[in-house]
């Protein structure tokens, strides 16, 4: 009975049929066993299974036979078990057969009568599957070396993990897997020199080696595509590090400019100071003299051409440092355009220009620095009288828009070229250059608008529609909300009454001209004045001379003007002195130091001959001093 | 003999233990959940508690932890279809001093319930 | 067909031996400890049984089937989710690199599971109900749970109500959830139930020594 069943399977399918009775002595042996395993159905048939194969007991499969003789089916799945009898693949050679199988119950109505056990070659799909395992293993090792090299992590990191997948998937280490490749280069160069940290642990000990073996082309090719990784995580190393070293020195060189800027501006600054003040001397001396006068007015323009220029540029150095403080009021708008069209009027009046100029009827007010307002305005101003033939036009229009005050400059002027609008507010720009400098400027005025608006919070637009069509520049300002209550800004202007008091006056400078031109035209005005040059000379002085007024630069040698003016101050001698600070900064800062170390008052050097006029004619009598 | 408490929420082993434990003499009280096998404990203290495992709403080994904290003398034997060897483990480490494994058999029952009550010398 | 509270008492303590036993099985095979629920047992009409046991699973699940006839005919199976399934082939083959798909090969292990789940389950009711099975060659279905219903075949029943019992279980240390579920046809239904009750009275009112023998 059993060996017709046998035989029909035999026919139907391909595998292995072993039949067996109830007390597991072999029934059945088909044609597919006898060629895998090379024992013939004579030698088995009628010997016990487990004598045959004893191993089936060792390895614990003799209860699946109990099982089947009990009436139920047993799987021995390829996994769990790997192979039920040990036949080899191919019917000959070293590896295994990996099998899956079934051992059934053989039946005769209710009764159990024997078992079959139905076995297959899987060992093909068995190598399929695990070769679709390793490549995913492959690829996942790929994935997670490349993604950590993305991230950014150290060489030395992003080798020792392709390291641990060599060793986990192709049981290589580093080194033998080195030698098999052909193009080791981009490997190579990681491994040699490349990066600085000491070579990880991972990549020169040997704890996994596969002994000679051949690696199969599969594995070549994982192992160059890891390399390839390695071989560009290095490289953007690299590049990283180059990136970072240009963009340090380049921050380096762009402050070494602003600070020579700011030296620079400082420093031809002093000279203007003296010149100014002997210009004023000779004039007064001079005076009836008309070559000296037409002299001197032209000296004198180009002093304050000159003082402008050196403003500007320095301006635009503290603005680069960041270093400008703003002193911000309650400002009103048409007052502004007006004391901006009153700085610009010379020079619209010079080139024949007609100025139109419109401002709202209702007050505009704004929170902004009113020096520096007027500054920008002025600006815009002079740049358009300037690049407008003579003889144009200019239009001034200022209004309220919304919660910002708008102001438009426009001329029909020699315009900008299209493709240099987007550059006219840039520093230094050949445009800013090329047309300034035709004009005698140093190409930074518009910079300067710029940051000056963009520091109150506002904007500035350039528009042009081409050469010879005119330019415009739109300055918006945030303003302050329309119904607040009214607050007349303007300042008294104070005419300058002639001197009828005589001081005593000591100049403290180490500039020796500054000093001396200044203290000429004091005297000139009636005042008595001498000079000293350093703190120590300045005590001396004091002390012989009695001054009613000290003028302290505060840039001494040694000792400096804080020093001295606290020297002083200790003195009760001095109790009705008046001390005044000359210092190159008018910072917000540098007057509270003043203040504090004493000063009565600060003026800013260049200091304008008119201002100290009005500061001394401000004092109370001369007290005479004990 | 003794005074048992008997706890499952199978009426059906119930029934069975019962059976078994009044045909070997002992008295029993059965019921069906833990809070009122815990009452009932409170009430009656028994010499011996038979606790099922495998309960809906308060588990077995709960029970047991209950139990003995309020009385940390109380004798448990645990009555369970689960053979896995984790839970007798758990079961001596939460203080059962038995372990019996369904289907019951009187033979099994009064083996463990005779060892049990053998430890503090027999009933009251 | 109603259960009666003692016809379900009886059924549910039977089930939970033979599950417990399975889940003793299933232990073994994972070496974790194995978490089961208590059984429940309901009786449904064959459409109702989609939500009840939606209750237990979601999505695409993997059934080892248990075919088996004999005085009472049914079809056991193991229910698993896919996911639960391929982390439980995981779990038994320590695969090294986890695979989501279900191969050939990971269909076979689970095959074998469920064969071995189920025999000791089934073993139970044949011993303690005195029952003989004869069981089919286990069936590995994978599929939505929907379409695996459709296809339930059992015996020659006309099907239109069944017994469902069926407890969750859970590998400690490891996600794998998953429930065993045993579906009955009708007149096998109302047998086994007999076959259930006999059982019960037997236990509860023998005193004398067991005939399992310790």
């Amino acid at each position: 009975m059993e060996s017709g069943l046998v035989d029909q399977l035999d026919r139907i399918g391909d595998w292995g049929l072993l039949a067996t009775d109830t007390r597991l002595i072999v029934t059945g042996w088909n044609l597919w066993l006898e060629r895998r395993s090379g024992l013939t159905a004579g030698e088995i048939l009628g010997r016990p299974l487990f004598d045959l194969f004893p191993e089936l007991v060792g390895r614990r499969l003799d209860r699946y036979y109990h099982q089947a003789l009990a009436g139920q089916t047993a799987i021995l799945s390829q996994r769990l078990h790997g192979y039920v009898l040990p036949l080899p693949v191919g019917g000959a050679g070293p590896a295994r057969m990996q099998q899956a199988a079934r051992v059934v119950p053989l039946v005769e109505g209710p009764e159990v009568c024997g078992t079959l056990t139905v076995i297959e070659d899987v060992s093909e799909r068995v190598a399929f599957e695990d070769e679709l395992r390793s490549r995913a293993r492959q690829q996942a090792a790929l994935a997670a070396v490349a993604r950590r090299a993305l991230a950014g992590g150290e060489m030395a990191d992003v080798a020792r993990e392709a390291a641990g997948h060599i060793r986990d998937i192709l049981g290589a280490n580093f080194t033998e897997v080195l030698e098999l490749l052909s193009d080791g280069e981009p490997w190579a160069a990681v491994a040699g020199s490349g990066w600085t940290e000491p070579t990880p642990p991972a990549l020169d000990s040997a704890t996994a080696t596969r002994a000679r073996q051949r690696f199969a082309a599969e594995e070549v090719q994982f192992a160059q595509a890891l390399a390839d990784v390695l071989g560009m995580a290095a490289e953007r190393k690299r590049l990283e590090g180059e990136l970072r070293l240009r963009v340090q020195e380049l921050a380096s060189a762009d402050q070494r400019k602003d600070e020579f800027l700011a030296m620079l501006a400082h420093e031809l600054r002093n000279p203007l100071a003296p010149v100014r003040n002997a210009l004023q001397v000779l004039r007064m001396k001079c005076m009836g003299d008309s070559l000296v006068e037409r002299m001197g007015e032209m000296m004198g323009r180009q002093v304050a051409h000159m003082s402008r220029l050196v403003d500007d540029l320095l301006d635009v150095s503290r603005f680069t440092r960041g270093k400008v403080n703003l002193r911000i009021e309650r400002v009103e708008l048409a007052d502004v355009v007006a004391r901006a069209v009153e700085s610009a009027r010379p020079l619209i009046d010079a080139r024949g220009h007609e100025l139109s100029v419109s401002v709202p009827h209702e007050p505009v007010h704004l929170h902004a620095d009113l020096t520096r307002v007027i500054q920008v305005l002025g600006n815009l101003l002079t740049n358009a009288a300037k690049y407008t033939p003579e003889s144009g036009h200019v239009w001034l229009t200022a209004f309220r828009e919304g919660d910002e005050a708008v102001v438009g400059v426009r001329d029909n002027g020699i315009g900008i070229p299209a493709e240099m609008l987007p550059q006219v507010f840039d520093l230094f720009t050949q445009v800013a250059r090329t047309l300034d400098r035709s004009q005698g400027g140093l190409g930074i005025g518009l910079t300067l608008v710029r940051s000056l608006v963009e520091l109150h919070g506002g904007s500035v637009h350039a528009a042009s529609e081409g050469p010879g069509r005119g330019s415009e520049f739109v300055v918006r300002l945030p303003a302050l909300p329309a119904d607040l209550p009214r607050n007349d800004e303007r300042k008294a202007v104070t005419a300058r009454a002639p001197p009828t008091i005589s001081h005593r006056i000591l100049i403290v400078d180490d500039n020796v001209d500054s000093a001396e031109s200044l203290a000429m035209l004091l005297e000139l005005t009636g005042h008595i004045a001498r000079t000293a040059h350093d703190g120590p000379a300045a005590l001396e002085t004091a002390l012989a001379f009695r001054p009613r007024v000290v003028l302290l630069d505060i840039g001494l040698p040694r000792m400096d003007g804080y020093e001295v003016a606290r020297r002083l101050r200790q003195d009760p001698a001095y109790a009705g002195m008046t001390v005044i600070a000359m210092t190159g900064y008018g910072q917000e800062e540098d007057r509270r130091r003043s203040k504090e170390a004493g000063f009565d008052r600060h003026l800013v050097k260049p200091v304008d001959p008119d201002e100290l006029q009005d500061l001394l004619l401000q004092l109370p009598r001369e007290v005479e001093l004990k | 003999m003794a005074k048992l408490l008997v706890v499952d929420d199978s009426s059906l082993s119930r029934r069975i233990s019962r059976r078994i434990l009044e045909e070997a003499g002992h008295s029993v009280v059965d019921v069906a959940d833990g809070l009122a096998a815990l009452e009932s404990y409170a009430l009656d203290r028994p010499d011996l508690v038979l606790l099922d495992v495998t309960m809906a709403g308060m588990d077995g080994l709960e029970v047991l932890g209950q139990l003995r904290a309020m009385d940390p003398e109380a004798r448990v034997v645990m009555v369970t279809a689960d053979v896995q060897t984790s839970t007798r483990t758990l079961a001596g480490a939460g203080g059962a001093v038995g372990f019996v494994s369904k289907p019951l058999t009187s033979g099994t029952v009064l083996q463990a319930v005779d060892a049990a009550l053998v430890v503090r010398g027999g009933a009251q | 067909m109603i259960l009666t509270a003692d016809q379900k008492d009886a059924v549910t303590e039977l089930v939970n031996i033979a599950f417990s036993r399975t889940a003793a099985a299933l232990s073994e095979l994972t070496g974790n400890r194995v978490e089961l629920s208590v059984p429940e047992v309901s009786a449904h009409p064959i459409a109702d049984l989609l939500p009840a046991l939606g209750r237990f699973v979601h999505g695409d699940v993997a059934t080892v089937h248990q075919i088996f006839g004999g005085p009472v005919s049914g079809d056991a199976f193991l229910l698993l989710n896919v996911d639960g399934a391929a982390k439980l082939v995981d779990l038994l083959t320590d695969a090294g690199a986890p695979t989501r798909q279900m191969g050939a090969s990971a269909r076979e292990v689970l095959s074998e599971v469920g064969n071995i789940l189920l025999n000791a389950c089934l073993g139970v009711f044949g011993d303690l109900l005195h029952v003989r099975f004869t069981f089919a060659v286990p069936r590995l279905h994978l599929d939505t749970l929907g379409s695996m219903l459709d296809s339930l075949v059992i015996g020659h029943d006309a099907l239109r109500h069944s017994l469902l019992v069926g407890a969750q279980f859970r590998v400690r240390a490891s996600e794998v959830t998953g429930c065993m579920v045993m579906v009955l046809g009708v007149s096998s239904l109302e047998q086994f139930v007999r076959v259930v009750e006999e059982w019960a009275d037997e236990a509860g009112g023998q005193a004398g020594p067991s005939r399992n023998g310790d």
